[in-house]
């Protein structure tokens, strides 16, 4: 009973943040879709165009077809990591937004999640113009159903890459350092999850050295949805297993050591 | 018979910040008692650095206590629940408005926050705006506010779920006099309405003319408290002679305080002492007043 309560506060302590956030999406989506997209595009062209004259095929399709997953599985991790360090300290040290809420009955599991969800279902305009234009301009996403199902795996794949970025903003006490976050995290993640390249013909210390990062378990998943390679069940079960376990445990991790930052 | 229940009952309240990596620790609070009844406005006050926000910021449950009992309605006030926060909101010292909204959708968003409907807001949103004199900045972003309107639309956030205990963290700081009075009004209409606030301000005459019962407190501790009148009539004479410098030699020996380029004395009887002032003294007379009470109890030292 007592859990029943907790999850009704729980969802209706949520509403409001995420209507908070609708408010400001209303005012800056455009910008919004543009900066989150922009790089993407740009090394979309640059390596699909670029490498791609010089690479025909990867892993047996064109460089562009190969590439495009990687892009937009992508997206997701500067997204949800500038969201979930500069936009979470934004809000909660320098606006002073958490301490106003938790004058409220909301609590901040519940606003840490409002954050997870709003930045999450950000990304998906951006990813979907990405796919329109992969899909229907390029002609390099040869599995229009394969493109379906890859998006609720993205959503989730992105809420586990948001709550790894608070794990690292709660220990994070200068805004500057948000920066390592970038360098340190989440672009070697990009340069080294086979994105750019077929990780099965990779050294053998790199291919170990992939299998360690997130990111590699949404491409592994979403370059044969888009594609039609084969997948095979325990690859599926393993991938979002891996993805479902980062998102709650990192949720978790943030939200204790959040509450206790805040409260001390 | 038994006693009301009280509003807000601290036992022992205790908060030491660590600060992190090491580093002295620093008491805030060490250890104070006090009641608020329902139904009163009690002032909290005190010097900078007395711990005045670190109290309400632990009745709101915004920093953790380090000891000793706090209960807010007979409940732990750490432990509230849903519906008990509801009951309760605070007007923080420093502003800490949504800069990416507007007016008036800060306080759509904070009355959802509390739970209240859509609809109800609809209406009691343009009735908030209009009674803190904001109507036309509806629509205004908060960084187009000036100082005095972000204050207002602070307190008028925090009616928004009309509560039964409101905590305000020195409301009128920084505002001009009209700001100011329009203020106090409003604190003495919620007042009337039967709500229980507890206040903290560094102006004196603002404490006494909205609190009927004040608590002073220093270095984290309750120095005393009583209502303005019995404060003052404890703590200073019925009235002060401020009498400038040089100081005539053959005045009665009253209490009195040395405060510079004149002294102030505190007396019982004023027309008595005004007779033993010799013709061509200057000098100011006035009733006692909270102000020598404050400074009478905590001092005439600087504070950060
Ligand atoms: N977050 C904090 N960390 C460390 N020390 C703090 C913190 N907040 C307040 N203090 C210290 O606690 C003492 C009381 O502060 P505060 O409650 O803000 O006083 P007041 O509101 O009466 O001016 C001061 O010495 C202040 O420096
Ligand atoms: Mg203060």
């Amino acid at each position: 009973m007592t859990s029943v309560i907790y999850l009704r506060d729980f969802f209706a302590n949520i509403r409001p943040i995420l209507l908070r956030f609708g408010y400001e999406y209303r005012t800056v989506w455009k910008a919004q879709i543009v900066r989150d997209l922009i790089d993407r595009l740009l090394y979309l062209f640059a390596f699909g165009f670029g490498m791609g004259a010089l690479v025909t095929s990867m892993d047996g399709m064109p460089y562009l077809t190969f590439l495009v997953p990687g892009i937009a599985a992508s997206t997701g991790v500067f997204v949800m990591t500038m969201a979930m360090t500069y936009g979470v300290w934004e809000r909660s040290t320098s606006y002073k937004l958490y301490p106003a809420w938790l004058a409220t009955p909301v609590r901040l599991p519940q606003i840490l999640m409002a954050e997870l969800l709003y930045a999450t279902l950000r990304t998906l305009p951006s990813i979907l113009i990405l796919f329109l234009l992969a899909g229907f301009v390029l002609g390099a996403i040869p599995s229009f159903w394969g493109a379906v199902l890859a998006l609720p795996v993205l959503m989730l794949a992105n809420l586990a890459f948001g709550a790894i970025a608070m794990c690292f903003t709660v220990h994070i006490y200068r805004p500057l350092h948000f920066a390592y976050v970038n360098t340190l995290w989440a672009t070697p993640m990009f340069l080294f999850s086979g994105v750019f390249f077929d990780l099965s013909q990779a050294p053998a210390p790199l291919y170990w050295f992939s299998q360690a990062l997130p990111l590699t378990h949404v491409i592994s998943l979403v370059r044969p949805l888009l594609t039609g390679q084969e997948l095979t069940a325990l690859q599926v079960v393993t991938d979002l297993g891996v993805l479902l376990t980062l998102f709650i445990g990192g949720y978790a991790y943030a939200c204790w050591r959040f509450q206790k930052r805040l409260l001390d | 018979m038994t006693t009301p229940q009280p509003a807000i009952q601290a036992k022992g309240l205790t908060k030491t910040y660590k600060p992190r990596g090491g580093g002295p620790v620093v008491e805030a609070v060490k250890g104070i008692d006090f009641v608020v009844k329902k139904g009163t406005c009690t002032g909290l006050l005190g010097p900078n650095g007395a711990g005045k926000s670190t109290t309400m910021k632990m009745l709101m449950g915004l920093t953790q206590r380090s000891g000793g009992t706090l209960d807010i309605f007979g409940h732990d006030a750490a432990g509230l629940s849903r519906e008990e926060r509801t009951r309760i909101a605070l007007v923080p010292q420093d502003d800490n408005l949504d800069p990416d909204l507007t007016v008036s959708e800060n306080l759509m968003v904070y009355g959802m926050l509390f739970g209240i409907s859509r609809a109800v807001l609809k209406d009691r949103v343009p009735q908030i705006l209009q009674y803190m004199q904001l109507t036309e900045k509806a629509d205004a972003r908060v960084n187009q506010l000036s100082g005095g309107m972000k204050r207002r639309l602070t307190i008028g956030r925090a009616l928004v779920n009309d509560p039964d205990l409101l905590f305000l963290d020195e409301p009128t700081t920084g505002l001009d006099p009209q700001a100011r009075v329009m203020i106090w009004q409003r604190i003495l209409e919620l007042k009337k309405q039967g709500k229980t606030l507890l206040l903290t301000t560094h102006y004196m005459d603002e404490a006494q003319r909205l609190c009927d019962h004040i608590i002073m407190i220093d270095h984290g501790k309750v120095l005393d408290e009583g209502s303005p009148a019995q404060l003052i009539d404890k703590h200073v004479k019925k009235h002060v002679f401020d009498v400038t410098k040089p100081i005539p030699l053959d005045l009665p020996p009253v209490d009195s305080e040395d405060v510079g380029d004149s002294v102030l004395f505190y007396v019982e009887d004023g027309a008595t002492f005004r007779k033993k002032l010799p013709e061509d003294a200057t000098y100011l007379h006035r009733p006692a007043n909270m102000e020598d009470v404050f400074l009478r109890l905590t001092g005439r030292k600087l504070r950060d």
